[in-house]
């Protein structure tokens, strides 16, 4: 099931449209192949023509799309050093589409100008977006499998979650809930359930056996912005400055604030 | 990368791979203009003027020999000695790049001919390295409450670090809460008492194994 929602992102790339200028350097490739100093292609010229076709909205959205990665790269960690699970990260969509830019880039890129090592580069490049978004993901998906009562539960959790990622945990509490009725939970008496059931103020909650995130566990963090004066919330006298790059070994429900606005990240 | 990933752990290659974002500066011997790698920019190669590139970039062109590596300010032999002088004479870590230990291993394995003298950065590096596992240990010893700060740690420290010392925090932690509880009466205490005891005595590092820890990733970072 898991696999479903984690390759739906990572879908091939769209068929790949040579246009007229990209046919004709194709073509006359092969005297640039002749050319002594191998590297020394004019490589402007095709970078113009093709801009032209894919106009300059392009331009403006890679500046746009600056930093994405880094920021997947961040989400990535955060999400797995953090035991509750994080809101979900929009730059994972967006670096599809860089994926997917680079992708038509590189191929007519290598078809071109075979000595050129910038096609390589791209091809490589978008191998490794994809290996960031893909441990992101399953980090996630590993996640919501383990606490899946604990975030259906919670609608803050369930908040967090993309679309796919909210439909896997409802389907997967369910599997879980049919698969445990029907192998042990139908034999046992109604009232040995209800000896588990927890209560607040008077109200039933959940199960005590559903597993929380542990919000004290002892997380490593690092400041990437200058914070200031602080105190943490578990010895509220002890003022620290927090200035940038300060690195902290710290109970997590300390830091969870400075987390949510970015603060610090998880290291 | 091509293989498929099956578990959700952070592994050491992990650490090399975001360690391979760190940008390097480069010589390059071909000609071409700026492109954007996950929309950042780089470029333009010109041969002999310097220019940016994150490592990995930097490795593969190194690869097909394409480029020369300039070899970042920190990694020199009076740099490492000074650090670790600094390493020896104060308590705190000094202050080494993040991926120190990624990067210099890199670049020692794949571009050993562009730094200079490559064995003595070696042993210095060999030094550093254990200078600095030797104060994770005391540390652990001295068991000091958090928030604690531990500025200049390098990825690779607070990888062999962190399943110890998760765990004995967590552990004092879930001690603490029962103790301040104080109403499973008298037997509970005197366990959590001698729990205590046991933990903050001088045999920690065998109760922990912190030793063979450090063997196990030390095998995979050592500059062989």
């Amino acid at each position: 099931m898991s696999r479903i929602f984690s390759c739906q992102n990572q879908k091939e790339p769209k068929t790949i449209n040579l246009n007229a200028a990209y046919t004709k350097e194709f073509f006359d490739s092969d005297e640039d192949l002749d050319v002594v100093d191998e590297f020394n292609i004019d490589e402007s010229n095709i970078n113009k023509e093709n801009n032209v076709d894919e106009s300059n909205i392009n331009k403006e959205n890679e500046i746009f799309l600056s930093g994405q990665l880094k920021i997947l790269q961040r989400a990535w960690l955060n999400e797995n050093f953090s035991t509750e699970i994080l809101p979900y990260e929009p730059a994972f969509e967006r670096l599809n589409e860089i994926l997917e830019n680079q992708n038509i880039k590189a191929e007519s890129l290598t078809l071109s100008q075979e000595t050129s090592p910038i096609g390589m580069l791209l091809f490589i490049d978008n191998e490794r977006i994809k290996y960031v978004m893909n441990r992101y993901k399953r980090t996630r998906l590993a996640k919501i499998e383990k606490y899946v009562c604990s975030i259906n539960e919670n609608a803050e959790y369930m908040a967090r979650l993309s679309l796919p990622e909210k439909e896997f945990a409802e389907r997967y509490k369910r599997l879980i809930e049919e698969h445990e009725h029907a192998s042990f939970l139908h034999v046992l008496p109604q009232e040995s359930l209800d000896v588990l059931k927890e209560t607040e103020n008077g109200t039933e909650t959940s199960f005590a056996t559903v597993e929380h995130p542990d919000l004290n566990q002892a997380v490593f963090c690092r400041f990437i912005k200058h914070v200031g004066s602080y105190s943490f919330p578990s010895t509220p006298h002890d003022k620290e400055i927090l200035s940038k790059d300060d690195a902290y070994l710290v109970k997590y429900s300390d830091i969870r604030k400075l987390l949510e606005d970015h603060s610090i990240e998880l290291i | 990368m091509d293989k498929i990933i099956t578990s959700d752990t952070f592994t050491a290659e992990d650490i090399k791979f975001l360690a391979e974002y760190e940008l390097i500066t480069i010589e390059p011997f071909f000609r071409a203009d700026t492109f954007s790698l996950s929309g950042i920019e780089y470029g333009p190669f010109t041969p002999p003027i310097k220019t940016n590139v994150p490592i990995w970039v930097a490795l593969t062109l190194k690869s097909q020999k394409l480029c020369k590596i300039i070899s970042p300010s920190w990694l020199t032999v009076e740099n490492l000695t000074i650090l670790l002088d600094s390493e020896t004479k104060e308590t705190r870590f000094s202050a080494v790049p993040f991926y120190y230990a990624e990067i210099s291993r890199m670049l020692l394995q794949s571009a050993e001919d562009d730094l200079k003298s490559p064995g003595e950065l070696r042993m210095l590096l060999q030094q550093l390295k254990e200078k600095r596992e030797n104060k994770i240990r005391i540390g652990l010893a001295n068991l000091e409450p958090i928030p604690h700060k531990i500025n200049n740690i390098s990825a690779r420290e607070i990888h062999i670090m962190r399943p110890t010392f998760v765990m004995v925090f967590d552990s004092l932690r879930r001690i603490q809460e029962t103790t301040l509880k104080k109403s499973s009466g008298q037997n509970l205490s005197e366990t959590t008492r001698r729990t205590v005891d046991i933990m903050s005595s001088q045999n920690i590092d065998d109760l922990m194994d912190i030793e063979g820890e450090i063997a196990d990733y030390g095998e995979f970072m050592t500059y062989d």
